[in-house]
């Protein structure tokens, strides 16, 4: 889980996650509270159904002491949230308010046991759409202007693929929709250096050109316009695509890039690399069709 | 064209899964349900597809030949189940036609919430980082015609094959399939399969309300709270917000599909209602989904094991033991690739060598 991992927190990890998991909604205490109700007044199917299951849980995946035995095994730091979907929330949450409702005496006593059921179903949760209903703007599913920037640099470039680089949610989005336009950084690479995994001297590797460009573009890092514009000339990379407010715009022309278009918050810069060189993809033809391996160990 | 090509697409899963899963729930003389055969033929269509697709993908052929290959088992599974099965499909038919107009507003309920909740999730846009893997690993395979040679991320050549993705061939079929109809990976993955998965899930909660309750009117209720829980019950990290806005990924399947699934089986083996070949069933959801997520290899063991082996122990079927750990055994051996793999004892190339 982001920001949580069992080594700093030891024997609190497990509730950390709990914490962050639920996110303020009170789902997972209604999952205890129904465990209860089907204990004392669920049929022998319901109980035998759902309780040593819960038990079970309780006593593994919702043991705090698990997470630090895992951790010895695996990295579970990252993926141990996904065990709390063993729990049947979805399942025991929705019978139990269905057979409190329908258990109330008909008329009056019902509505209110109704209203209350509801009214802690929706109040103790968070709507999926409380930030707003986002619709697409078109049946590709990511923003019109990001098809238009790739129309654009295809129309611009002379070879079948162009490389560029773009800033976050482009950079995350462009190659679902155009396989064609190759990325001088990788997904890891911009988060680590966004969320400062990667020091500055790291960013200052000269072995890793496309960490000048990060220092530059992304952490707004000084590096001087030759060392950025060789990075650009090792990563073959060709175009940049930032939002118009973007602080090194103006350092970025200054290295000799120019602006080939805007569209909407968008501005494209190119650079003419002195050495082009021309992507191709690997001719398997002549390859042996026959599995390879390496025991590196 | 393209919404219609979709929608084709959509039509000739359900179909598929139908016919993939008659063969393990389709009994004569016996009940059997159409959500619990669509949903168990949902995971044998993955565990077969995955079987015919790391021979092509681990020998560097391309992804036409995979797709080309494909379409073989699934036409003649299609057309033997079609003879075996196809006088259940029509008699079923029919009682779910009789069911409908018996109990009009349960399904036309059913049908409202089950349509807005599918349209919701397929027309809504969001961000999300994992989809920069999964959707352009599929736009990456059409392109270039090969099967998880290139780095989705970047579109360079990668030496080895990224195994924390390469057994999870969910997204090779996508690919498969885009390049068989020339449907953009975009809509395969983010309409097409989102709206799979709803159906799927929708399907399934249907089977469960009617499980817990015979009378309309209860089972309405509870289907319905449970559509209310997977849009309250929201977090980054919970299962219900995978499933309403990264219907796509495998996650979604393993947390929405395969937990579920699996809770059905064992709701049906408490039961005591169709125990003949249930182990057979939840051996191959356990296959399918292996082949979906590698999210499974962890949580799907750990769920089979906290609910069948208290049953076991309490209701004295040791036999029951050996069982559902061959189950699992897919997860496992996944699992021990992985950590050998991450722990570097081994590559496998995508060039020979």
């Amino acid at each position: 889980m982001q920001g949580v991992n069992v080594f700093e927190n030891g024997i609190g990890y497990l509730m950390k996650c709990l914490r962050l998991y639920c996110s303020g909604t009170g789902y997972f205490i209604m999952y205890l509270f129904a465990l209860i109700y089907i204990l004392v007044k669920g049929r022998p199917r319901d109980r035998e159904l759902f309780i040593p299951g819960a038990v079970v849980l309780m006593l593994t995946v919702f043991n705090p002491v698990v997470p630090l035995v895992l951790d010895r095994i695996f990295d579970v730091n990252s993926e141990y949230y996904r065990l709390f979907w063993i729990a049947p929330v979805i399942v025991i949450v929705p019978y139990v308010a269905t057979m409190m409702i329908f258990e109330a005496q008909k008329g009056k006593k019902r509505v209110q046991v109704a209203v209350i059921v509801c009214l802690a179903l929706v109040l103790g949760g968070n709507f999926v759409y409380a930030q707003g209903f986002n619709v697409a703007e078109n049946i590709y599913k990511v923003p019109g202007e990001l098809i238009e920037i790739s129309e654009l640099i295809h129309r611009d470039s002379k070879t079948e693929y162009a490389k560029a680089f773009f800033e976050y949610e482009y950079n995350m989005e462009i190659r679902q929709y155009d396989p064609k336009m190759l990325l001088c950084i990788d997904r890891e690479d911009y988060l680590y250096a966004m969320n400062y995994s990667y020091t500055d001297e790291m960013l200052s590797d000269d072995e890793k050109p496309a960490n000048r460009i990060l220092a530059l573009l992304v952490r707004n890092q000084n590096v001087a316009e030759d060392i950025f514009t060789d990075a650009l000339e090792q990563t073959d990379t060709q175009y940049v695509v930032l939002t118009a407010g973007h602080p090194q715009i103006s350092f970025l022309k200054r290295a000799g890039l120019y602006e080939i278009g805007r569209i909407g918050t968008h501005v494209i810069l190119k650079y003419e690399l002195s050495d082009p060189t021309e992507f191709e993809l690997i001719d398997y033809s002549g390859a042996e069709h026959r599995f390879s391996y390496r025991r590196l160990k | 064209m393209t919404v219609i090509k979709a929608a084709g697409v959509l039509l000739v899963n359900f179909i598929l899964y139908l016919a993939f899963g008659s063969f393990f729930t389709v009994r004569k003389k016996e009940e059997w349900s159409v959500p619990f055969t669509v949903t168990v033929g949902f995971f044998a269509y993955y565990a077969i597809f995955a079987l015919f697709c790391f021979p092509v993908m681990f020998t560097y052929r391309p992804l036409s030949t995979l797709a080309g290959i494909w379409i073989i088992p699934c036409v003649v599974i299609l057309a033997v189940s079609a003879v075996l099965h196809g006088k259940s499909w029509v008699k079923k038919a029919g009682d779910i036609a009789g069911d409908i107009s018996a109990n009009r507003t349960f399904w036309i309920c059913i049908g409202i919430i089950t349509l807005l909740t599918t349209v919701a999730v397929v027309i809504t846009y969001s961000f999300t980082l994992d989809a920069a893997y999964y959707v352009a690993n599929v736009t990456t395979n059409v392109d270039t015609d090969m099967i998880n040679v290139y780095d989705p991320f970047t579109g360079n050549w990668q030496d080895h094959f990224e195994l924390r993705y390469a057994f999870a061939t969910y997204s090779v079929n996508d690919s498969v399939i885009c390049r068989i109809t020339g449907l953009p990976a975009l809509i395969q993955t983010k309409g097409v399969m989102s709206a799979t998965v709803m159906l799927i899930v929708n399907g399934l909660y249907v089977f469960i309300s009617r499980f817990f309750y015979e009378d309309h009117k209860r089972a309405l209720l509870m289907f319905s709270v449970m559509t209310l829980v997977n849009c309250m019950f929201i977090s980054i990290y919970t299962a219900s917000n995978f499933l309403m806005t990264r219907t796509y990924e495998g996650k979604s399947i393993v947390g929405n599909v395969s937990i579920i699934a699996v809770f059905v089986i064992y709701m049906m083996l408490v039961s005591g209602k169709e125990t003949k070949g249930l182990f057979i069933i939840l051996f191959i959801v356990c296959l399918g989904t292996a082949t979906v997520s590698s999210t499974a290899n962890m949580v799907i063991p750990a769920q089979v094991f906290t609910l069948f082996a208290p049953y076991a122990v309490i209701k004295r079927k040791f036999t029951i033991i050996p069982k559902i750990a061959a189950c699992v055994v897919p997860e496992l051996v996944m699992m021990l690739i992985y950590v050998m793999y991450v722990k570097g004892y081994f590559a496998i190339y995508t060039f020979p060598r």
